[in-house]
């Protein structure tokens, strides 16, 4: 926790943890964007069968 | 090897296992080098924690210019040898490496702020980026611009095949133009210059950009795939009736 500590008082916490929250972000968003269409046109393929 | 891959049917069989276990991978991955390299790696002796933005910003910079360069090598064996699924690769590959570029980008924006004092400056490194972000932009409007899908993917295919040419430029700028960006640290003559205790939550945060891609592909790549599958099927119905 120390280390945590130490970062979180450092001039560089504020451009720190935008950037993680922002990768997270990201990867989360292509994640459900790609299930999302994978379930839509996967439904409509078998539908169409 | 890549006639084999091209066969929609054996892509989806394969695909169907291949993509659980990257993305389990891609999981296990990010839990391993999240925490890692937000808590547990030292701070740069001259960066200081703001070094904690480069395991972020490197592995979406590698892999913007990754995903380009596979996305050019699938539109080259599209156009020249007209596989199935090479058009397909590229469409579903596009969106990841602008989302990649995007976060190099904005990562790249907090670390110069904090770091050179600018968010942003007219400097070739990152000028050359945003330019290969803009391709990326320009490439999916291609797609999305026009309906008959061969001629899309043949111009979307001759666009990109341009837009390699962005690559050497963004990767060699530091060397060729005065640049506030440093030169490579890592993949350079002379061996690295990175610590291993920097080095390996990198590597580790790298493979799971490259494992998430990977799922990511294979996820777009099977939603094209049953999307042609349905409109197929809807024509040939509407044919029939």
């Amino acid at each position: 926790m120390t280390a945590l500590n130490e970062m979180m008082a450092s001039e560089h916490w504020p451009y720190i943890w935008p950037c993680y929250v922002l990768g997270l972000a990201v990867f989360a968003g292509l994640a459900v964007r790609a299930a999302t269409q994978l379930s839509h046109w996967k439904k409509r393929a078998d539908d169409d069968r | 090897m890549f006639a084999w891959f091209a066969n929609p049917d054996r892509f989806m069989r394969l695909s169907a296992w291949a993509l659980p276990i990257a993305a389990a991978l891609a999981v296990v991955l990010f839990a391993i080098g999240l925490p890692w390299s937000f808590l547990f790696a030292p701070p740069d002796f001259r960066q200081g924690e703001s070094v904690r933005i480069m395991f972020i910003h490197v592995p979406a910079a590698w892999w913007a210019l990754g995903i380009y360069v596979f996305m050019g090598a699938a539109s080259l064996m599209g156009l020249v040898w007209k596989h199935a699924l090479a058009d397909v690769a590229a469409r579903a590959a596009a969106p990841i490496g602008a989302a990649y570029a995007a976060l190099c980008l904005i990562t790249g924006s907090f670390w110069g702020a904090t770091t050179w004092g600018t968010w942003w400056e007219w400097d070739a490194r990152l000028t050359s980026m945003l330019v290969l972000f803009l391709t990326y932009l320009g490439y999916i409007a291609l797609w999305a611009a026009i309906e008959d899908e061969q001629r899309a993917a043949r111009l979307a295919a001759i666009l990109c095949l341009g837009g390699l040419l962005n690559i050497p430029i963004v990767k060699f700028s530091v060397d060729w133009w005065n640049s506030l960006h440093q030169t490579a640290s890592i993949l350079r003559s002379g061996g690295s210059a990175m610590d291993a205790s920097m080095m390996q939550p990198l590597f580790v945060m790298a493979l799971a950009y490259l494992f998430a891609f990977i799922a990511l592909l294979f996820a777009g790549m099977r939603a094209h795939v049953y999307r042609r599958r349905a409109v197929t099927a809807a024509l040939r119905r509407a044919r029939a009736s």
